[in-house]
């Protein structure tokens, strides 16, 4: 069971090298980024204590995947299976049970940790076989997976959305607008295998205009409730919400091309370092995507052409 | 027509195509046998450009990718997609208009739900109903036969007749000779990234027999079978 965890930690260090990034360094940054985004979150959002409990809960949920419990089901005894689950849980469940008791929730905190340990008894095959409908299904494949991955975060923020309508926060509302295009962005980062390239008979400039094309459309789909939740409420601040949807558009083009940059292999250090610069400055975007374009246009010219 | 001209493919030091030159002839199923590391996969992947690699690879057809269809050994699916997006998006890859996959469905499939929870079978079958909703002039097989039921094996049997008999070209790779005996007009002989026999139809037997005799040779009578 030692070995084990020794194997995860070398996973992670393997991961991680991968990037380019020192395992102590990179934990030290998951840290710090833990600690900000939950700050964060408790400076802006209301029932923050609950809204925090959720997406605790959803991390730690995400480690009863059948697929995953049943590998290390067939490794290991039943005494030890279970005792492996027990302590994942409980070290995903301490982060933030720990920050909840710095903010001095300390009810929650216990009870989070509680509920935590025990989700180690439950095993979701459901999370395998339910199939989310989705409204992108003419237009395979990245927002099809991406929405059925992140629909619960997708509702967890268009139900913000409307709270902030309800609370005329208009701020708040903009902020899961934005939100939404991040979640986008994500799913259009990860490269797919090189099969699903090949198979397109398409040259690397068609290839690259028919995910840009694809991509906007579902975009725009996904992102029509909020746009028309936002426009209803505060319809005195169209421009800003205009001027999001177009910004969000570019940022999910420079996406597309910062993946096919990098293809066959993930983003890089330098490549992921150039893109959450523009993320930061948006202006960087003018430099950012031309020199994304040409990259992901030799790239795919490799296996396409 | 593909005609390999002194295909050579190194991995690092490691050499595993070894100046391959061969024409396969068009309309005919040909089929590649060899153990395991003997270069198959690693041919297919040269002739679909998945791999570089020095010398030729010549066709009638250009470029070949856009009128292939390869079946990789272990066809791998996104997580999240059922067969029929798959489907979709393999047709739409080719610029191929399907109205009704239900009509294509000849496995029976269930096609509604995630593809990657499909049996290794299943996979396979769903892989080769894409290939053949692509309409391809060439056709790879990796293996085609491993892990499908008999009732799916005598479907694919008959799909490759039936590929054959509409012109296509078709190449078929098996650990094992006895799955390319009914399906295949010629048959070479993979060893240690080269091709070291090559047999028609007619000549098949013998062909068996030399490679059993090659394979074995005397390794079973060190076994004291009782």
């Amino acid at each position: 069971m030692n070995y084990y965890f020794k194997l995860q930690f070398l996973r992670l260090q393997r991961t991680l090298s991968a990037l380019g990034i020192n395992v102590y360094l990179g934990i030290l940054l998951s840290l710090v980024i833990f600690i900000a985004f939950s700050k964060y979150l408790f400076l802006k959002l209301a029932f923050q204590e609950y809204i925090y409990c959720l997406i605790a809960l959803i991390t730690i949920f995400s480690l009863s995947e059948k697929t995953r419990n049943e590998k290390i089901k067939l490794i290991f005894s039943k005494k030890h299976y279970h005792q492996i689950r027990l302590i994942e849980n409980f070290f995903l469940s301490l982060p933030f049970a720990i920050y909840l008791v710095y903010e001095g929730k300390y009810l929650i905190s216990l009870m989070l940790l509680a509920i935590g340990v025990m989700l180690c008894l439950v095993q979701a095959n459901w999370l395998r076989t339910i199939k989310v409908p989705t409204p992108f299904r003419r237009w395979p494949f990245e927002f099809v997976r991406g929405f059925r991955t992140a629909f619960p975060l997708l509702l967890f923020l268009y139900a913000i959305c409307i709270i902030a309508c309800n609370v005329n926060n208009f701020n708040l509302g903009l902020f899961c607008f934005g939100a939404t295009f991040l979640v986008a962005m994500s799913f259009n980062l990860k490269p797919e295998k090189i099969y699903f390239v090949w198979i397109y008979k398409m040259n690397a400039k068609e290839f690259l205009l028919h995910k840009l094309w694809n991509a906007f459309i579902c975009m725009t789909i996904l992102s029509l409730p909020f746009l028309i939740t936002l426009l209803i409420c505060f319809s005195d601040h169209l421009l800003p919400i205009a001027l999001l949807q177009l910004v969000g558009l570019v940022f999910l083009a420079s996406a597309i091309f910062a993946k096919y940059a990098a293809y066959p292999n993930e983003i890089n250090v330098a490549q992921g370092f150039l893109y959450a610069l523009s993320l930061w400055f948006p202006p960087m975007l003018l430099i950012v995507i031309p020199i994304f374009y040409l990259k992901s246009r030799k790239q795919l010219k490799l296996i396409l052409e | 027509m593909i005609q390999i001209i002194g295909l050579n493919k190194n991995y690092g030091s490691k050499e595993v195509l070894k100046g391959i030159s061969y024409d396969f002839e068009p309309g005919l199923v040909h089929g590649i046998v060899g153990e395991n590391g003997a270069g198959k996969t690693t041919f297919f992947k040269c002739i679909a450009g998945l791999e570089r690699f020095d010398g030729d690879i010549k066709s009638d057809v250009y470029p070949i990718k856009n009128h292939l269809g390869l079946l990789e050994t272990n066809p791998q699916f996104m997580s999240k997609i059922t067969g029929w997006e798959y489907l979709k998006l393999i047709c739409s890859a080719r610029k191929i208009q399907v109205d009704n996959f239900i009509e294509q469905n000849v496995f029976d499939l269930p096609l509604d739900e995630y593809a990657e929870n499909y049996s290794t079978g299943m996979k396979k079958k769903l892989a080769l109903t894409g290939l053949l909703l692509q309409n391809n002039d060439l056709f790879i097989l990796d293996e085609p036969f491993n892990g499908v039921d008999i009732h799916s094996n005598i479907l694919i049997n008959e799909i490759i007749n039936k590929l054959k008999q509409a012109g296509k070209t078709l190449l078929i790779s098996s650990h094992i000779f006895s799955t390319l005996n009914d399906s295949c007009d010629e048959i070479h002989l993979l060893k240690e990234g080269r091709f070291i026999k090559h047999a028609k139809k007619d000549s098949f037997d013998a062909l068996n027999k030399q490679m059993q005799q090659f394979v074995i040779g005397d390794k079973l009578d060190k076994l004291l079978i009782k």
